[in-house]
């Protein structure tokens, strides 16, 4: 059989190539999944974090200059009114274009409706999520709770899951509101 | 021996695939390096809040007249289990205060340990304290 050509060195070849090639195949193949199991995970951390942040980082900003604050706990919803100035359209009667209201009220709400974060603007009739959604990871709230620790200061809990990995993360914080004439938690 | 002269294609050969094998190898284990979970992250962005939270205490309490440096957030705040695999990881919270007139620069640190490593984060805010 290997007496007319090579001696046996195709068969060596493959017998000993063919068994290694194999076994390393198979560890490449377990680490490359891996490696993208992590990933995935990963990515969905990340989500995870950056929701929690952005939540807490736009809430963060809206409270500061609001002027009265409405908190409940029942449905987590969080209203901020703050004091403006609207220019008139002018629609017949003793108004002229130019001329403004003074003590203009306008809102901003963040509600929790369905185990996700909505926010809405006055002048935006539909309400908008801001958690969720997401391509990388799904993420629910599972926690968004407000208290007053001590005068114009609003204490916010936000905790959200992924629904991915499973990790949560829970967040807390504080702001005060210089400006706040009426502030209430229900 | 001499029969192996009819085998260089394949002595080649092997030289190919070794190398592609090995690169396809490095490539992966070099893509698993970075894949290791780091959890400060997470840890930081919660101490951030928590430093925040202390600054808006502290300004409350200034805004009635009072400067007061000791811990006022909530207590249960200063422990977290962020991606810590239930095992809580506790926060501890410093304040100091460079005062100039009645406007305070007062920084905070949250400090935490966490597998043996410490960090910490600083936050300063310029604080006005109304005398009553």
């Amino acid at each position: 059989m290997f007496r007319n050509n090579s001696g046996g060195f195709v068969f060596a070849e493959f017998a000993i190539a063919l068994p290694l090639l194999i076994l390393l195949m198979y560890g490449l193949a377990t680490v490359g999944i891996k490696v993208f199991d992590v990933g995935k995970n990963q990515l969905a951390d990340y989500v995870l974090e950056e929701e929690a942040h952005d939540v807490l980082s736009r809430l963060i900003y809206d409270a500061r200059a609001a002027k009265k604050v409405k908190a409940e706990n029942a449905s987590p919803t969080l209203t901020f009114t703050y004091s403006t100035v609207k220019e008139v359209i002018p629609s017949g009667g003793g108004t002229v274009k130019g001329d403004i209201i003074a003590d203009y009220e306008e809102n901003r709400v963040y509600m929790r409706i369905n185990e996700k974060i909505h926010y809405k603007r006055q002048t935006t009739d539909p309400v908008n999520p801001i958690t969720g959604n997401n391509y990388f990871g799904e993420t629910r709230v599972t926690q968004f709770e407000f208290s007053k620790p001590a005068e114009n200061v609003l204490h916010v809990t936000l905790e959200l899951e992924s629904e991915i990995t499973h990790h949560k993360i829970k967040i807390s914080t504080a702001i005060y509101m210089p400006g706040c004439d009426s502030f209430k938690v229900y | 021996m001499d029969r192996l002269n009819n085998e260089r294609g394949f002595m080649l050969l092997n030289v190919i695939f070794l190398t592609l094998i090995t690169s396809f190898a490095a490539m992966i284990l070099i893509n698993a390096v970075p894949r290791v979970r780091n959890p400060q992250a997470v840890l930081r962005l919660t101490a951030i809040y928590l430093a925040n939270e202390q600054l808006a205490m502290i300004e409350s309490k200034a805004a009635a007249g009072e400067l007061d440096l000791n811990y006022l957030g909530k207590p249960e705040d200063l422990t977290t289990e962020n991606y810590s695999e239930n095992v809580p990881i506790t926060f501890k919270v410093t304040s100091t205060d460079k005062p100039n007139g009645n406007l305070h620069a007062v920084t905070v640190k949250v400090e935490w340990t966490v597998n043996g490593r410490d960090s910490f984060v600083e936050l300063e805010r310029t604080i006005r304290v109304v005398p009553e």
